[in-house]
């Protein structure tokens, strides 16, 4: 019952995408300001006792996001959560949001998607309330070859499946060619959002990912040189390769 | 105050980094040497990478362009259409677009409620009588600004994320363009310069002409191009 009324409420704040007046300036500053040049898509706000959240999706370039903005009775917005997914599909329960929240964020998304006709190509681990498909991207490279999937879209979650599962960290400046390289989303409450993104490393310093310029599709969009330049000083960069078996 | 709350931010900005740093053990992720095993995995991971991507731009992947420029204003679409079927141009191949010579470019849009542009452009006088159809004005859904120095007055280009072709024929206020673009990234041997596309506001603002096209275009100040044809030799060829 919270649940539908939550939804209910959510989707009484549904607007077209783009700007609406319906947003706080106060919430209207803070997003833009904390994603300069990028594409901002309101997706609605969410009312949960006396907070009320804001949810948009972003996307800049090859990279797309969802930003989450809480507003209080102070009037005083800050952004409790961004990037590339807000969702963990191997633990649902890890998520630090009210899973009320949670589950109206991905209606909303599911909504959202729906309007915009998004048409990701159909992978192993896309989820229809996803703006982002990167982890599918890199499961449809790796799952037939390694039996292994990343099943996840966040940046944060794909980064902990790495370092937590049978790879073997290689250095960013000179990773093998089939390394996953990632750089996580980094974001602080007031701003700026910087997006994170993930994709395979190819021959010759090429780099292969889902891009968001192309729904998603897997492009060559990256050289080696041209992914340091973009994203090594605001979110880090890290290389992984599977590995064929557990060291002894 | 804001310099303190700007301090804080960096701050939780910075400690979110160390967090990641000092995540939880790693299991079973090393720095161990890679083993030919290992190795001969990554190899055949980046293979199917490559077999598998799509051409950027080509007709293969879904792009943002979906050949409705009515964005741009007044009869953007008709134009475009009208302008294809006279120079027999349609949506192009990945073989086209492989041979044709792409670059990045700071992609914007102008209109006649610009303040700097007044209805005859300012610039006018660089292309009055250039447009593929006599019209003594700019055309919506055919006509760009380009830099002549790049691109040679005339030229066919193909703008990927509009699925449109243009034709380069106003240079825009060159003075005034030289000041604001002072500084501003033309993405070096590699890039276009500035290419500012032609919107007939009609009813909107300057600023709700150019919110709406980088909406439409899903970046500021970004995007790739085409040269086709260099100079006007494919206009005087294909009429």
């Amino acid at each position: 019952m919270i649940f539908c009324l939550l939804v209910v409420v959510g989707l009484l704040f549904f607007e077209e995408p783009g700007w609406t007046q319906d947003l706080p300036p106060t919430v209207r500053r803070l997003i833009a300001q904390a994603n300069p040049n990028a594409k901002i898509e309101y997706c609605g706000a969410i009312s949960m006792k006396a907070l009320e959240y804001y949810l948009f999706a972003v996307t800049h370039e090859e990279v797309a996001g969802v930003v989450l903005v809480r507003n209080g009775p102070e009037s005083h917005p800050t952004i409790v959560d961004a990037d590339t997914s807000l969702f963990s599909h191997r633990d649902p329960n890890v998520s630090s949001l009210p899973e009320p929240v949670t589950a109206a964020i991905g209606k909303l998304l599911e909504r959202r998607n729906a309007k915009s006709q998004v048409q990701s190509p159909p992978g192993p681990t896309w989820h229809s309330q996803e703006v982002s498909s990167i982890g599918d991207g890199i499961d449809r490279i790796i799952s037939p070859i390694s039996g292994f999937k990343l099943d996840s879209e966040s940046t944060r979650e794909i980064m902990h499946i790495l370092r937590t599962t049978n790879t073997l960290s290689v250095e960013p400046a000179n990773p093998p060619p089939g390394s996953i390289i990632i750089s996580p989303t980094r974001f602080s409450p007031s701003g700026p959002v910087f997006f994170g993104h993930a994709g395979i490393v190819g021959l010759q310093g090429s780099i292969y990912s889902a891009d968001a310029r192309y729904g998603g599709a897997w492009v060559q969009n990256f050289t080696l040189a041209s992914w340091l330049k973009r994203f090594s000083v605001s979110n880090g960069t890290y290389v992984f390769l599977l590995r064929t078996r557990r060291p002894s | 105050m804001k310099v303190t709350a700007a301090l804080l931010g960096l701050l939780l900005l910075v400690q979110g980094c160390d967090e990641e740093e000092n995540g939880e053990a790693e299991a079973a992720s090393g720095s161990a040497q890679a083993s030919k095993s290992d190795l001969l995995l990554g190899q055949t991971i980046a293979n199917r990478a490559a077999t598998n991507a799509l051409i950027a731009g080509s007709g293969d992947i879904q792009t943002r362009g979906n050949g409705n420029l009515s964005m741009l204003g007044g009869n953007a679409n008709e134009n475009q259409q009208v302008f294809r079927q006279r120079f027999g141009l349609t949506d192009p191949t990945s073989d086209q677009l492989a041979n044709w010579q792409q670059y990045n470019a700071r992609l914007t849009e102008y209109s006649n409620k610009d303040a700097d542009w007044p209805f005859p452009t300012a610039a006018s006088s660089n292309w009055l009588g250039s447009t593929w159809n006599g019209d003594p004005l700019a055309v919506e859904g055919t006509t760009v600004a380009v830099d002549f120095s790049r691109i040679p007055r005339g030229s066919l280009i193909y703008i990927p994320s509009l699925n449109m072709y243009a034709e380069g024929n106003d240079t825009g206020a060159t003075d005034l363009w030289a000041q604001s673009d002072s500084g501003l990234s033309d993405y070096g041997t590699n890039g276009a310069g500035r290419i500012d596309v032609y919107n007939l506001a009609r009813g909107r603002s300057s600023g709700q002409v150019q919110n709406n096209f980088e909406s439409w275009v899903g970046n500021k100040e970004f995007g790739q191009i085409y040269i086709v044809s260099r100079g006007t030799g494919w206009k005087n060829g294909m009429q």
